[in-house]
């Protein structure tokens, strides 16, 4: 599996997501341009499930007895049917593909995040790598640089505190743009 | 490490569910009666949200990158008409 076996690398390469676009998004496509959709909407599909994918990869959580391309072909087809309620009745959904809400994200939500990003991006960098991509300390002190796995941690949490304060700090303009 | 970052830990620990029964018990009761600490763990509840949304905001920008080059870089034209015509 492609992205299994990149897991381990520093960071996903542009090109890992390529090749899984090259091998299973002209199924996909076929899949939903059958079925009525459009090009863009299987573009939005696809997106999704690749994201639902790296993030199971990330957390451990493939399951062994799917291949790659038919886990993600499982996935897009999930979304596809749930996101324009076809077919239910005639295709009942696997239950191993219980697929949670990618875009649950609220506006507020990515305002207050576009505002961290302005705070402090290597902040966000570094909690993303531990807390997202869960790496070690050991891999997290080297793709930022740190003397020991000791010094990743105590920034960890300095950061974790940067971002803690910004966000008490600016809970007023965040409340603004929840209401 | 200093002391607000040790209580950062901490407060990690808990909501992650990493506390033995004793130090939870022993938390619980500090949230009671300290003040401004269940601010400060709400708060923090709150970073991890917004870590994620971060997170995943940095992936599909990553993956509309390499969707844009794919419909757009020569060396998959080929490809590119295929997928175009399930859409005829």
């Amino acid at each position: 599996m492609v992205l299994e076996e990149d897991k381990k690398q520093v960071t996903v390469s542009d090109g890992v997501f390529l090749q899984l676009y090259k091998k299973v998004f002209p199924t996909v496509a076929r899949y939903i341009g059958k079925r009525g959709g459009t090009l863009e909407e299987a573009k939005d599909v696809f997106q999704d499930a690749l994201l639902i994918y790296y993030e199971r990869v990330q957390s451990g959580s493939t399951p062994i007895r799917n291949t790659e391309k038919g886990y993600i072909f499982g996935i897009s087809k999930h979304l596809w049917i749930r996101r324009f309620k076809q077919q239910v009745t005639m295709e009942p959904l696997n239950e191993q593909w219980d697929v949670p809400e990618t875009k649950e994200e609220t506006i507020a939500d990515r305002q207050i995040v576009q505002m961290l990003k302005q705070a402090g991006e290597r902040c966000m960098q570094l909690l993303k790598s531990f807390y997202y991509e869960q790496l070690t300390m050991a891999d997290l002190a080297k793709r930022f640089g740190f003397a020991s796995e000791r010094s990743a941690t105590v920034q960890k949490f300095k950061c974790l505190e940067k971002v803690r304060d910004f966000v008490k700090k600016n809970i007023g303009q965040y409340e603004d743009i929840i209401n | 490490m200093r002391t607000s970052l040790i209580e950062i830990r901490l407060l990690e620990d808990y909501l992650q569910q990493r506390l033995s029964p004793e130090d939870k018990l022993l938390l619980e009761a500090r949230l009671l009666l300290e003040e401004g600490l269940q601010e400060r763990l709400s708060l923090q509840q709150r970073c991890y949200q917004l870590i994620q949304v971060y997170s995943r905001e940095s992936v599909r920008e990553q993956l509309q990158r390499v969707e844009h080059a794919l419909f757009t870089q020569p060396a998959h034209k080929r490809l590119v008409q295929k997928i175009k015509q399930y859409f005829l």
